[in-house]
């Protein structure tokens, strides 16, 4: 049986192209990259590589007193999302019962790394710095600065974390645990990821080029996508404006590599699947796939294959955003719901940034400039580590 | 989970296979630690760690601990099942982890501090994202349903529960095996020594269609507190409300597990699972662990029991967490 769709009625976003729907939305339009030098720390060995990095200091926004990196990106993009669902004059009592999912990889780990640095370099025990290391913070430091003392959950599922924290509020939407979650995924740069996949050797020296023959590896970058989600009932009840609906999600594991994708993208085609299956939709029912697509050799090869033999002969306009943000790992998925969001509103397609040359091997060609459309489905797909894939189905109209 | 009354299906979903991999009883130093400022323990500290029939041992060695310690557990409760779970489509692993893989991560990033990232270790970043877990489970025995990992402190295992009733209440998968796991890690008793005895471990169930004889996992629950400590009625009206809402009232539980903190809740006979594990954020796991194998067999053993001997054979556990970072936590396992 087809779940209920979810409201989407408020979006919030901190990224390397925007503080807002709007910025970002803009910077799509004009084909504008994020991607640019690393300064939020020294890499000696990894610095190089360019990044989706946030300009200027998110804390300014979320308002917060003290946090990591990491807390004040989801605090600042949940309060835009929370002001943009007209929430923000909610008195205490209303917001008592407004839960909130997040995903993240690292949380507040780039402080964890500053307090390594000094123990092991100044042999200095500052403690103080592992108060934020829990991947909880974040979630923690969004329900404590609205004052939201619903439904509680922080979701780590590597790069499909974000997507991931999305489908399970939906599930706690379902399920009656609240009627209004906040949900999405924030992370910041951090040392440990820029080093960690610097090792792997899957970064690119120019900057991400997703599908395209001679892409060399992924950008990685920061941000938080916060979205306000409410049942149906709920948000028809109080006149919200609805910006778009969650009409499926599915997920699924590869159960092949820690790090590699199941080469024939069967993991990622269930995920897919039960998307469809959950919403009650047939693949021809979708218009526009925003992409995993980070840029690797192995990842878009899989993915390719698993949108072929979704779609057959009859594949949507599709494109990956990631050269506009970097890899933002956890917050990706939420990153890219708003993306789709804005596109169904807009009814244009972003541009595939980066694409020089269609990979030949992978059987359709991306959207390499913006396009007009007309989008009433739209799906995004999140493929992480470990093989957890979570795919999200997107539409204009509700049920 | 402030509102739960219409959450989970009254007859709950049947515990098929039970995993616990324990702690040593007696707290031990921690074998090493990258600077002499940080505190080498004692804490209940799992001394072998567990090898598994379905992955080489070379293979094994490679993982980290908190990976290890869940695999052993999630062996233990397929092997406790008498039908392997399948197809592999239909299995759901869902991991709670408070802190995840502590070891890797730690040992990536002195590493890399340590050689000004000169010489990286790739295989411990692989092995330090918080689904590491979760992930090696389904390589290991193949299961290619939902695979979630819930990282929310000390209610990350109950959340893992949540979600496997949830999907097997929409039929989104047939069957749930459902892990909780933290590793112990000088960091860890460096910043919380002075609250506890710091422990670790894992502990699964193996959650399936409900089945005549078996036990079940009836109901669970899990929210953040507006103060650390509620006062002892709210306390009192949250277990009571879960309690109900499973069909049972207070009197008809046997048994309630707690953590270390294990004050008197509705007047039901008390245990405790912390004096077998020490504390850390997935200890009511192990609860859960003891409180099915207790319904199954009738009884708990004798040192988990606070209030003397067992009156009558179990046949209705709850386990109650009440933890300081600010969440309390109830579930349900009856016959």
């Amino acid at each position: 049986m087809p779940r209920q769709r979810v409201a989407i009625s408020g979006l919030g976003i901190l990224s390397a192209i925007g503080w807002t729907p709007e910025a970002v939305w803009g910077a799509i339009e004009r084909e504008e990259s994020g991607l640019g030098p690393l300064t939020l720390f020294e890499s000696p060995r990894c610095g190089h590589m360019p990044v989706g990095q946030v300009k200027g200091d998110p804390a300014e926004l979320s308002g917060l007193p003290s946090g990591s990196r990491t807390d004040h990106l989801a605090v600042a993009a949940a309060r835009i999302a929370f002001a943009d669902t007209g929430m923000a004059s909610l008195g205490e009592a209303a917001r008592r019962d407004i839960g909130v999912v997040l995903g993240t990889t690292t949380g507040g780990i780039l402080d964890s790394e500053e307090f390594l640095r000094r123990l092991l370099r100044e042999g200095r025990l500052d403690l103080g710095l592992l108060r934020h290391h829990p991947a909880a913070s974040p979630t923690n430091a969004v329900a404590r600065a609205l004052g939201l003392g619903g439904f509680r959950a922080t979701v780590s599922t590597a790069c499909a974390s974000g997507a991931t924290a999305i489908a399970t509020a939906c599930d706690a939407l379902a399920a009656g645990e609240a009627d209004t979650v906040l949900a999405g995924g924030a992370d910041s740069l951090s040392r440990l990821t820029v080093n960690g996949f610097c090792s792997l050797l899957n970064v690119a020296p120019d900057g991400c080029r997703p599908f395209d023959a001679d892409r060399a590896g992924l950008s990685l970058g920061e941000g938080a996508g916060i979205l306000v989600l409410e049942t149906e009932e709920h948000a028809r009840a109080r006149g919200a404006a609805v910006r778009a609906w969650i009409a499926g999600c599915g997920a699924s594991a590869d159960a092949y590599h820690a790090t590699a994708p199941r080469p024939d993208g069967s993991g990622a085609l269930a995920a897919m699947r039960r998307a469809l299956h959950v919403a009650g939709l047939q693949p021809d029912a979708v218009d526009y796939v925003n992409a995993h697509g980070t840029g690797t050799v192995d990842n878009d090869l899989a993915e390719g294959r698993a949108l072929a033999a979704l779609f057959g002969e009859r594949v949507p306009a599709v494109s990956s955003t990631k050269r506009f943000f970097g890899h933002t790992l956890a917050a990706a998925g939420a990153i890219e719901a708003i993306v789709c969001v804005l596109a169904l509103q807009r009814q244009r397609v972003p541009a595939n940034l980066g694409l020089r040359r269609p990979d030949p091997a992978i059987p359709f060609a991306p959207v390499a400039h913006a396009q007009e459309a007309e989008l009433k489905v739209a799906l995004t797909n999140s493929l992480g580590f470990g093989g957890n894939n979570c795919s999200l189905l997107i539409a204009r109209e509700g049920p | 989970m402030s509102r739960t009354a219409n959450d989970q299906p009254p007859e709950g979903a049947a515990i098929l296979g039970v995993g616990l991999v324990l702690p040593d009883p007696t707290p031990a130093l921690l074998p090493s630690a990258a600077s002499p400022l940080l505190a080498l323990g004692p804490a209940h500290v799992c001394g072998d760690l567990p090898l598994v029939s379905v992955l080489p041992a070379r293979a094994q060695r490679r993982l980290g601990r908190a990976q290890r310690l869940a695999l052993g557990a999630a062996q233990q409760a397929l092997d406790a099942c008498p039908q392997p779970p399948g197809p592999p489509e239909e299995v759901a692993v869902i991991v709670g982890t408070g802190l995840g893989c502590l070891g890797e991560t730690a040992g990536f990033l002195e590493n890399m501090v340590q050689q000004d990232e000169r010489e990286p270790m790739p295989a411990r970043f692989i092995n330090s994202v918080h689904n590491a877990p979760a992930a090696q489970i389904s390589i290991a025995f193949g299961f290619r349903g939902e695979n979630l990992t819930f990282t929310h402190e000390s209610i990350s295992f109950e959340l893992a529960l949540w979600q496997a009733l949830a999907l097997l209440r929409a039929g989104r998968t047939r069957y749930a095996l459902v892990v909780g796991v933290d590793e112990i890690s000088p960091y860890t008793i460096t910043a919380l020594r002075e609250r506890t005895t710091l422990g670790e471990g894992a502990a699964a169930l193996l959650l399936g269609p409900a089945r005549e004889g078996l036990p079940r996992l009836l109901a669970v629950r899990a929210r953040p507190l507006a103060e650390r400590r509620p006062d002892p009625s709210a306390e009192a009206d949250f277990v009571r409300g879960a309690l109900l809402a499973a069909g049972r009232a207070p009197e008809d539980v046997d048994l309630i597990l707690c953590g270390s903190s294990a004050d008197g809740v509705l007047g039901i006979q008390r245990g405790t699972f912390g004096r077998l594990c020490g504390e850390f954020c997935t200890a009511p796991a192990v609860g859960f662990a003891l409180a099915a194998r207790g319904v199954r067999e009738g009884r708990v053993p004798d040192g988990v029991l606070l209030d003397g001997a067992l009156d009558r054979p179990l046949s209705s556990v709850a386990v109650y967490h009440l933890h300081e970072a600010g969440y309390q936590s109830i579930g349900l396992i009856a016959r």
